[in-house]
C-alpha cells in the first residue's frame, strides 16, 4: 500500500561558504574548514531517498518496532503459540520510494516466527530424540535457519556447524589482540557462557567490500547458548494441523490487512517525536492509502499442439498442459540427476514419475543416469558434476537435488553448468519433491521447464501485432523478428556476463531465437541499462544482416506492493488480467503493475513489468510486452531455482 | 622512545574495569554521572544485577542521538530477565543536585572531572559525595605523570582538559574527600607503560571510593529542602521486560506448562502403552560422535525425564482415572520454570490464578484423554 509523502525542505538561503575552526586532538593544532555550497538537491531527487529510508527506520524504532533483518517487528502484539514453542510477532516492511505519482511510503504486513529456544536448546532436543545420527541431525535441522543473537541486533543464517570448537577457543579480534570466546563475552556483554563444550555455529558471509574497499570474506562463528532460533522448526513444517493453525494466525483478510496499515499510519502522526523527526527533513506522512484506478484486460487464448483453451479466471492450467503434448518437444536422452546419499529414495520416486508423466505430455524421455553424491557439501557437487561434464560431453541436462535453501550452492551450480559449459540445469529443492501426493504435479512441472531449457516450446499465444511489425521491417533475413529479453528479478544474484556468452552460443545454434530470460537483482536494473543492453547491441553486429528488434522486458516477481479492489467499501482481490499502469509506477522506467494469478486465500501475487524499447519506440510494445509476460507468468510457478528458458512466441 | 599504543583500546580497559566492578559488588542501582553517548551503560544494562540504571550528562543532544541504543533488543523479549530493569537519561549538571539519584548503590564519573574548572570541584564533591552518596563511587583521570611517556604530546590530552593531575595530586584530592564525607579509597589505574616505568603508574588513575557504614547514622541527609529541587530533565525511560511483570511472567508460564505437560502426558501415554519401563532417556549408547557435553547438558532435560519413570519403585506421576497427577516439586525441577518462578510456592500460586490450569492438592491436573478439539 502506498501513502503520498510530503516534503517540505526549508530554504537555504543565501550560504554560500560557511567557516569552520577546530583543533587536532593529537597535536592540537589549529584547521580551519571552509564548506561550500555546490547545489541544491530537490526533494525528489533519488539522492535523498536513502536518507529518508534512514528516517524512517528511526520513526520506526521511536515507535518501540524492533527491527529484524529488514523489518519491523512489535514484540508487546506477540502471540504466543505455547504448544510449540513459538512466538508471532507481527510488524512490517516499510520504505519510501519515488513513483510517478511522487514519494511514497510503501508498507506491508510482515510477521516474525521467533523461537523460545537456543540453538543449544535445539541441539539437546534433537539429541533427546535420538542419539543416533546426532551430528546429521542437527545439520538437517538447523542448516539454513536463521538465528538471533542475544546481544545485539542481529541476524546470521546458519551455514554450517563446526564441532571440533568451543567457546574455550581462541579468536583475534580487529585490533589484533586474542580473546577466548568465553572471556570475549564476559567482557563486553557480562554473559557467561554456561555450556563450555558445545560446538560453534558458522556463518559465511557472501563477499563484498569492506570499508577500505577490500573484499571481506571469511567465517563468524556463533555460540548456540546465545543465538536464538527464528522460523518455523522442521518438525513442525510437517505437522499439517499445527501449519494451519500457524498460518491462521498470518494470513489476513483484506480488511484487516488495511485496518493494521491504517494503525500504523496512526501510530505514526500521533507520536510526538515521530512527527518531530519526520518534520526534521521536512516530511510528513498522509494519513490514507492510496487509491488508483486501474483496467481489466480481456482473458487470452492459450494454443497447445493440439488443442486450445481460453484462460478462466482461475489460471491454473496444469490439468491441460498434463493431458496434451506441448507445442515442441525436444527428446532428452543424456542426462543426469545430481543427489546426495540420504536423497536416494527421494531421487528414485522422483525418475519414476517422471517417467510415468513424460509420454501424456508428449515428451519423450530417457531414465537418466544417476549419480550419488556422498555428501551435500558444495564441493562434492562442483567436482562430481564437473567430471560427468568432462567425461559426457553429450549431456544435455543437470539435474541436481539440493537440500535446503543453499543460495551460494545454487550459484556455484550455475556457474559451472551455465557459463563454463554451457549445459541447462535445472536445481531442486529436496522438500519439493518430498510429499508423495504432490509429486506428479511437481514432476510435471519440472519436465516443462526442462523441456523449455532444451529449447522446446510450450505454448504461443496469438500475438497479432506481430505479423503488422514484420510488413514494416524491410531488412530481416528470417521470419523470425524480436528477441526478447526478459529478466526476472531474484533475490539471488546471477551472471550478467555469463549471459552474454550463452546469448551467443545460443545465437550460433539457434537463429530463430527470440527470447531468453535471465534473472537479475534488484539492483541490477541499471546495470543492465548501462552495460548490458550496449553489449548485446554490440553482439548482434557479430551477425551479419541481423538486426532484430531488441525489446528488453524486466520482470519483477517478489515485490510488495499489493492491490486490492474496492467495491463501494468491501475490499476484494482484483481479477487476473487487472492492469495499473500509472500514479504507483516508477518514472524511471516504463511499467505496469499486472495481477496474472488468481489467488484463492491470503495475499496476493504481483507481478510488474517493465521494459525498455530499443532503438525506436513503438506503441504496439505495450501490448506486446504484456501479452508475452502474461504468457510467461501463466508458466506455473514453483519454488524451484529458476533458470534462463528459451521460448518460442511468435508463429 | 616508541609510541605507545593499547591493545584493547584505553577507553575499553576503562569500561571493563567499571564492568568488573560491577560483576563483583552486584549493585541494584547504577548512575553514570557524564554518560555522553551511553557507552558505558550499554554495557552495564547486561549486567543482571541492575535494576536501575540512570545516565546524566549536561550535553542534551549527545543523549538524544545514542538513546535508542538502549532499547531492549528482541531477544530480551524471547528472553526476560528476572529482575526488572528500567534505564532513565537525563540532562542535567553534576554540580547541581537532584533526587534522582540520591542513595544509589554505584556511580561511575569516568573521564569527567577534568573537564570541570577547578572551581567546579567543591561544588562536584559536595553533591556527589555529600548529596548523592552512592555506596561506591568510582572516578578516573588522566595520570599526568604519564604524559612525558606520550610521545609527541605538548600540553592537556585534550583540550577541553581543565587540568591533569599527578598521582600524588589526584591521591591527595581523594584523601582531603574520605576524611570530609567519611569515605573510604582505593586506588587503582589501567594502561600500563612499557617495561621500566612502573614508578610512573597507569596512563589512566582510578580512585573507587566505598562508603563508610558509620556515615548514615552520623550524617544528616537533609532530605527535607533538597526534594523540591528537580533540576535535571528526563529526556528518555524505557522499561525492560522482565518476569516481574505480570503478563510477561504468564505467559511466559502457559508457555513453558502446555508445552512440559504436553511432553509429559504423550511419554506417559506411550510408557504405559509398551508396558515396561524403558524411557526416553537412553544411558550412553554406543554412538560415533563425541556427544560428552550434550550428555552432560542434558541432565538438566534429564531431571525433567524422570519424572516420567514407571514402575522403577518412583512412579512420580500418578494416574487418576482420566487425568494423570504431576507433582508440582517436580515441575519445578525444569529449568525454564525455576527462571519464571522463583519456589514452589509462587508457582502454586500463580498456577491456581490461570484458568486453563487445574491444581489438585499439591499436583498439577492433566487430562489424558484423546479429545483434542
Amino acid at each position: 500500500m502506498s501513502m503520498p509523502v510530503f516534503n517540505i525542505l526549508p530554504n537555504p538561503g543565501e550560504i554560500d561558504f560557511v567557516d569552520l575552526q577546530c583543533t587536532r586532538k593529537t597535536d592540537n593544532a589549529e584547521i580551519s574548514l571552509k564548506i561550500k555550497m555546490t547545489s541544491i538537491l530537490p526533494p525528489n531527487s533519488n539522492l535523498c531517498i536513502p536518507f529518508y529510508n534512514v528516517v524512517l527506520r528511526r520513526v520506526m524504532k521511536i515507535l518501540d518496532f524492533k527491527l529484524i533483518g529488514r523489518n519491523h517487528y512489535d514484540p508487546k502484539r506477540a502471540v504466543v503459540l505455547g504448544k510449540h514453542r513459538l512466538q508471532i510477532w507481527p510488524g512490517y516492511s516499510a520504505c519510501i520510494k519515488r513513483t510517478d505519482g511522487g514519494l511514497y511510503l510503501t508498507v506491508d504486513i510482515s510477521h516474525k516466527i521467533l523461537r523460545n529456544d537456543s540453538v543449544l536448546d535445539v541441539m539437546n532436543m534433537i539429541y533427546q530424540n535420538g542419539k543416533e545420527n546426532f551430528q546429521d541431525e542437527c545439520m538437517k535441522e538447523l542448516i539454513g535457519s536463521i538465528a538471533l543473537t542475544r546481544y545485539n541486533n542481529r541476524t546470521y543464517r546458519i551455514d554450517d556447524i563446526n564441532w571440533n570448537m568451543s567457546p574455550k577457543d581462541k579468536f583475534t579480534l580487529f585490533n589484533g589482540t586474542e580473546t577466548t570466546f568465553v572471556e570475549y563475552y564476559r567482557k563486553n556483554y557480562g554473559i557467561t557462557i554456561k555450556e563450555l563444550d558445545q560446538p560453534l555455529v558458522v556463518h559465511r558471509p557472501k563477499e563484498r567490500s569492506g570499508v577500505s574497499g577490500k573484499t571481506l570474506a571469511g567465517e563468524i562463528l556463533l555460540i548456540p547458548e546465545l543465538s536464538f532460533m527464528t522460523g518455523i522448526p522442521e518438525n513442525l513444517r510437517k505437522d499439517f494441523r499445527s501449519m494451519k493453525d500457524l498460518t491462521m494466525h498470518i494470513n489476513v483478510s483484506g480488511e484487516q490487512h488495511t485496518n493494521q496499515l491504517r494503525q500504523l499510519l496512526k501510530n505514526i502522526n500521533t507520536n510526538e517525536a515521530a512527527i518531530n523527526e519526520l518534520d526534521g527533513w521536512g516530511l510528513a506522512i498522509k494519513t490514507n492509502i492510496l487509491m488508483a484506478e486501474g483496467r481489466n484486460l480481456p482473458a487470452e487464448t492459450i494454443y497447445l499442439q493440439s488443442s486450445a483453451f481460453k484462460t478462466s479466471p482461475e489460471v491454473s492450467w496444469t490439468r491441460e498442459i498434463g493431458r496434451d503434448p506441448t507445442l515442441t518437444c525436444v527428446p532428452l536422452t543424456c542426462w543426469g540427476i545430481f543427489y546426495p546419499r540420504r536423497c536416494f529414495d527421494q531421487a528414485e520416486e522422483l525418475i519414476n514419475t517422471f517417467v510415468k508423466v513424460a509420454h501424456p505430455m508428449g515428451l519423450k524421455l530417457e531414465r537418466p543416469v544417476r549419480i550419488e553424491l556422498k555428501d551435500d557439501r558444495t564441493e562434492t557437487y562442483l567436482k562430481i558434476i564437473h567430471s560427468h561434464l568432462v567425461s559426457e560431453p553429450n549431456v544435455q541436462m543437470i539435474v541436481c537435488i539440493l537440500t535446503g535453501n543453499r543460495e551460494d550452492l545454487y550459484s556455484a551450480i550455475k556457474k559451472l553448468c551455465s557459463v563454463q559449459s554451457s549445459v541447462p540445469s535445472q536445481a531442486i529443492n529436496l522438500r519439493t519433491i518430498s510429499q508423495p501426493q504432490k509429486l506428479r504435479a511437481i514432476a510435471q512441472k519440472i519436465l516443462l521447464q526442462i523441456n523449455c531449457k532444451l529449447g522446446g516450446a510450450l505454448w504461443s499465444v496469438a500475438v497479432p501485432l506481430v505479423s503488422k511489425v514484420k510488413y514494416s521491417w524491410k531488412n530481416s533475413t528470417d521470419s523470425t523478428l524480436f528477441i526478447l529479453v526478459f529478466f526476472f528479478f531474484m533475490p539471488n544474484e546471477e551472471l550478467i556476463d555469463g549471459f552474454r556468452v550463452l546469448l551467443l552460443a545460443s545465437l550460433q545454434t539457434y537463429h530463430k531465437v527470440k527470447s531468453a530470460y535471465w534473472f537479475l537483482s534488484d539492483g541490477q536494473l541499471n546495470a543492465v541499462q548501462q552495460y548490458e543492453i550496449p553489449q548485446l547491441l554490440k553482439c548482434f553486429k557479430t551477425f551479419p544482416q541481423y538486426e532484430p528488434m531488441l525489446v528488453f522486458i524486466v520482470v519483477q516477481k517478489r515485490i510488495n506492493t499489493t492491490l486490492y479492489s474496492m467495491e463501494g467499501e468491501k475490499f476484494g482481490v482484483p481479477p487476473p488480467g487487472t492492469v495499473l499502469d500509472h500514479t504507483i509506477t516508477s518514472s524511471d522506467w516504463v511499467d505496469f503493475f499486472l495481477l496474472s494469478h488468481h489467488i484463492r486465500h491470503g495475499c496476493d501475487h504481483l507481478q510488474r513489468l517493465t521494459y525498455k524499447m530499443l532503438p525506436a519506440p513503438c506503441k504496439y510494445a505495450h501490448k506486446l510486452a504484456f501479452l508475452s509476460g502474461k504468457v510467461l507468468h501463466s508458466e506455473p510457478s514453483i519454488h524451484l531455482a529458476e533458470d534462463f528458458i528459451f521460448v518460442d512466441l511468435c508463429y | 622512545m616508541e609510541r605507545i599504543k593499547f591493545s584493547p583500546p584505553l577507553y575499553k580497559q576503562r569500561y571493563y574495569f567499571v564492568i568488573d566492578l560491577i560483576m563483583k559488588s552486584q549493585p541494584k542501582k547504577v548512575v553514570d554521572l557524564g554518560c555522553a553517548d551511553c557507552s558505558l551503560l550499554r554495557k552495564m544494562k547486561f549486567q543482571q544485577c541492575v535494576e536501575e540504571l540512570v545516565g546524566i550528562d549536561i550535553n542534551q543532544q549527545v543523549i538524544r542521538e545514542n538513546m535508542y541504543l538502549l532499547s531492549p533488543l528482541p531477544c530480551d523479549y524471547l528472553n526476560p530477565r528476572i529482575r526488572p530493569l528500567i534505564i532513565k537519561l537525563y540532562q542535567g549538571s553534576i554540580i547541581e543536585k537532584d533526587p534522582c539519584v540520591k542513595n544509589f548503590d554505584m556511580a561511575s564519573c569516568i573521564e569527567v572531572i577534568e573537564h570541570l574548572e577547578l572551581s567546579m570541584l567543591e561544588a562536584f564533591s559536595n553533591v556527589v559525595f555529600g548529596y548523592m552518596t552512592p555506596h561506591t563511587i568510582v572516578i578516573s583521570t588522566p595520570n599526568a605523570d604519564f604524559n612525558r611517556l606520550l610521545l609527541g604530546l605538548t600540553g592537556f590530552r585534550d583540550r577541553d582538559h581543565k587540568f591533569e593531575w599527578t598521582k600524588t595530586e589526584f591521591q591527595n584530592w581523594a584523601l582531603d574527600i574520605c576524611v570530609r564525607y567519611e569515605y573510604s579509597v582505593t586506588f587503582a589505574g589501567v594502561g600500563s607503560g612499557p617495561a621500566g616505568t612502573e614508578d610512573v603508574g597507569f596512563c589512566t588513575q582510578i580512585a573507587i571510593f566505598t562508603r563508610m557504614p558509620a556515615r548514615n547514622d552520623r550524617w544528616p541527609n537533609s532530605n527535607a529542602d533538597c526534594d523540591d529541587i528537580h533540576s535535571y530533565k528526563l529526556l528518555h525511560e524505557v522499561k525492560y521486560p522482565s518476569y516481574c511483570d505480570k503478563n510477561i511472567f504468564e505467559n511466559a508460564l502457559i508457555n513453558e506448562m502446555t508445552y512440559w505437560t504436553e511432553k509429559i502426558k504423550k511419554h506417559f501415554l506411550n510408557s504405559t502403552e509398551q508396558g515396561d519401563t524403558k524411557n526416553n532417556v537412553q544411558q550412553d549408547q554406543e554412538s560415533n560422535e563425541d556427544v560428552s557435553w550434550c550428555s552432560r547438558s542434558m541432565e538438566k532435560h534429564c531431571v525433567n525425564w524422570s519424572v516420567c519413570k514407571s514402575a522403577d519403585g518412583y512412579l512420580e506421576v500418578q494416574k487418576h482415572g482420566d487425568t494423570i497427577h504431576i507433582p508440582l516439586d517436580q515441575l519445578f525441577t525444569i529449568l525454564e520454570v525455576k527462571k519464571i518462578c522463583s519456589s514452589v510456592v509462587r508457582l502454586k500460586e500463580a498456577l491456581l490464578e490461570i484458568e486453563q490450569f487445574e491444581i489438585a492438592g499439591d499436583n498439577l491436573v492433566v487430562c489424558i484423554c484423546d479429545n483434542e478439539k
